[in-house]
């Protein structure tokens, strides 16, 4: 009775701190704050959260890059493949990407990748699911450019009628080439 | 000084790949020069 | 009479500005095309706008003069420095519809950058921007690297007359390739075909490799290519080219730098079979010098600093960087804040001064420019020479540059003069941005970023800084790229005219 006890303590007790372990060491922070600690948080497990901004492009390795906008600020994601596979849209002119929650390492000036500052990530989740942006079409800017066109149009009529009334000003030799 | 009234669209091809092997042969140059001087630094 | 001589001059230089401010209308039709075919409603309607506007103040400036009108050389001055303002003002429309700028400065900003290929912005949110927009951005590297004036003859509009070679020059372009302005645009343009075909081609298959869908790879290949053969700098994405994480687009976007960094004659001289004369020229020796001892002090630099210390990162954040500020491209690998952190030093003054030194003449690069280094050096040495020669001798000094070139005084004076130019611009832009609180060594570094038309950046450049700085590098960008000649002939043409409405008041 005692001993089921104490291994039920032990369980709750791991239970409980399990996720704490996963994600204590990770230090919480924005995508400016990655790019200027200055040496503070190189090497350190990091965590951060913003919006997919690239496909995922080959990164040699069985990885993939995954470029994610922090806070104004994309970061480089390097990450094996399959912790990837959940992403599906990218961040670009016709949609929001996913938003993500990337844990991983930060090396300011990586080694492995010619310098690069970058992320090798241990853990994506993915919070947010990418959606389509819309962009309501501003129809008055077709009326303006129609009415400039016309007024370029008049201008160069009337630019030629001076060309053909100017004629008989081909005397002048200020007007010769 | 002939040469300045030849054609320059004839020989493109090879004019291209004249100046592609220069400015590879320049950058590996480059390349060898820094890391040289970060070698002996 | 003079009032009427005046007013006639008046009239051509309005003539002109406003036909090459027009012809950037047609221009604006890619970009239109390129939101039409990605569906993109709301930028396709920009662009008309934008259109609409270019055309109606291009014919409107127009009407000054009747076609074919004559232009003098001084007026031909005016008419760049003054169509590099208008055409931004005009440009940058569409690009302040977007609603990615804060204001129409910022917008203006960018435009005047683009133009000057160089590459320094002020965009919001890059990441979502339009297709259409990034087309437009980057079109303005290809349209300003070539020269407007360039570009405008070859839409020939109406510019077929006396003024064209004028024009051609006051663009800071003295060399004729060709025997007329003509061939010459059309030489030009030739090269810039054949490079940005075969460069994004390449760019493409790259992309394609490394998992984009083909049309983005496509654009993405072209706007890398231009952004480098026309040495601007722009980018599709707020990383720039770190988005890539491939040293393969680094080596291919570092050898189509150096390739809009040589001389457009050096590239006719090849392309006729002559290959020695690269060899031979002044200037490619120069720039080479210039480049390797740059290299070593980058190499060096980041050694004794020690954060880039490894063969691969020497290469990738040191020579990369070296040839994108020697040939005044921009395009960056780390973060604005790596400069101060990572480069240390020496690296960090390198750099400053592969931008200050800039490429060569005639080409899309900026700066001092390495004929003009050359021809210093040269001069150093013969004044050298003089001192220790006996007094009768006569010293004499030549120099190859397509052809062997005497070294005279004037040529020299020339050079000398540009140097100081550049130099009393740099330091004073550096001095403003210091006043403005910003440390002295990134104000420095921006300064000449503007001025050499670089586009590196320690993060100065950014849409909450302050207005006014935003204008001084504007002005630094404008006098950079026509060499200040045309803007100073433009500020005395204003002085003189007010001088003498006084004098007759």
């Amino acid at each position: 009775m005692r001993r089921a006890a104490l291994v039920l303590a032990v369980a709750s007790l791991l239970l409980v701190a399990a996720p704490a372990f996963a994600s204590g060491a990770a230090v919480d922070a924005t995508g400016p704050e990655l790019v200027s600690s200055d040496g503070a948080l190189d090497g350190s497990t990091v965590r951060f959260t913003g919006e997919v901004i690239s496909e995922p492009l080959a990164g040699g390795d069985g990885h993939v890059w995954v470029n994610v906008l922090a806070d104004g600020t994309a970061i480089g994601v390097w990450t094996p493949r399959d912790l990837a596979e959940g992403v599906e849209v990218f961040g670009r002119y016709s949609h929001t990407g996913d938003v993500v929650r990337v844990t991983g390492v930060l090396n300011e000036t990586c080694e492995a990748h010619g310098g690069d500052l970058d992320v090798h990530a241990q853990h994506i989740e993915i919070i947010k699911r990418g959606e389509r942006r819309e962009h309501p079409a501003d129809w008055w800017k077709l009326g303006a450019g129609l009415a400039g066109l016309l007024a370029a149009y008049a201008g160069w009529r009337r630019m030629r009628r001076l060309e053909e009334g100017s004629l008989s000003d081909r005397d002048d030799p200020r007007l010769r080439q | 000084m002939e040469l300045r009234f030849h054609s320059p669209y004839r020989g493109w091809v090879t004019g291209l790949l004249t100046e592609l092997g220069v400015f590879f042969g320049f950058l590996i140059a480059m390349a060898l020069l820094a890391l040289v001087a970060s070698w002996i630094a | 009479m003079w009032v009427g001589v005046r007013k006639r001059e008046l009239g051509a230089i309005a003539h002109y500005t406003g036909l090459l401010v027009a012809s950037l209308a047609l221009v604006m039709v890619v970009p239109l095309v390129t939101a039409l075919l990605s569906a993109e409603w709301d930028p396709a309607l920009d662009y008309a706008c934008g259109i609409g506007v270019a055309a109606a103040f291009g014919f409107l400036l127009a009407q000054g003069a009747p076609r074919g009108a004559h232009i003098n050389r001084r007026d031909a001055l005016i008419v760049t420095a003054l169509s590099w303002l208008a055409g931004s003002l005009v440009a940058a429309v569409p690009l302040a519809l977007s609603g990615h700028y804060g204001s129409f400065l910022d917008a203006f900003f960018d435009a005047i950058s683009g133009l000057t290929t160089s590459g320094l912005t002020l965009v919001q949110d890059l990441d979502h921007l339009a297709s259409a927009h990034n087309m437009w951005r980057h079109l303005l590297h290809l349209v300003g690297g070539q020269g407007i004036v360039v570009a405008a003859l070859s839409v020939a509009l109406g510019l077929r007359g006396g003024g064209a070679m004028s024009l051609y020059i006051a663009e800071g372009r003295d060399e004729r390739i060709m025997p007329n302005v003509m061939n010459t645009a059309r030489f030009i343009w030739f090269v810039t075909a054949v490079y940005v075909l075969a460069g994004t081609l390449v760019l493409s298959v790259v992309n394609m490799v490394a998992g984009m869908e083909i049309g983005r790879s496509v654009l993405h290949g072209f706007w890398a290519t231009v952004a480098c053969y026309d040495t601007g700098g722009f980018g599709p994405t707020s990383m720039n080219a770190l988005y890539y994480h491939s040293p393969v687009f680094e080596i291919v976007t570092m050898t189509l730098m150096l390739a809009g960094t040589l001389n457009f004659n050096l590239h006719a001289d090849l392309w006729r079979g002559d290959r020695t004369e690269i060899f031979k020229n002044l200037e490619a020796r120069a720039l080479a010098i210039n480049i390797a001892i740059l290299s070593v002090a980058v190499g060096l630099g980041l050694a004794v600093a020690g954060a880039y210390a490894t063969p691969a990162e020497v290469l990738r954040k040191g020579l990369y960087h070296l040839i994108s500020a020697n040939s005044g491209t921009g395009h960056q690998t780390v973060y604005a804040s790596q400069w101060a952190t990572g480069f240390g030093g020496l690296a960090f003054a390198a750099i400053i001064l592969a931008m200050a030194f800039g490429g060569m003449a005639s080409s899309t690069a900026g700066g001092i420019k390495a004929l003009r280094l050359g021809l210093i050096v040269k001069g150093v040495v013969l004044r050298i020479r003089e001192s220790i020669a006996p007094g009768s001798a006569v010293i004499r000094s030549t120099y190859h540059h397509l052809v062997d070139v005497p070294l005279t005084a004037d040529v020299l004076a020339n050079a000398l003069m540009l140097f100081t130019l550049y130099t009393v611009t740099y330091i004073s832009g550096a001095m403003i941005g210091a006043a403005y609180g910003y440390p002295a060594g990134d104000a420095l570094f921006e300064s000449v970023s503007a001025t050499a038309n670089v586009g590196l950046s320690t993060g100065i450049t950014a849409p909450g800084m302050p207005a006014g700085l935003k204008i001084v590098y504007i002005l630094q960008m404008w006098a950079g790229r026509l060499e200040f000649i045309a803007l100073f002939a433009l500020v005395a043409s204003v002085f003189a005219a007010a001088r003498r409405r006084r004098a007759g008041a």
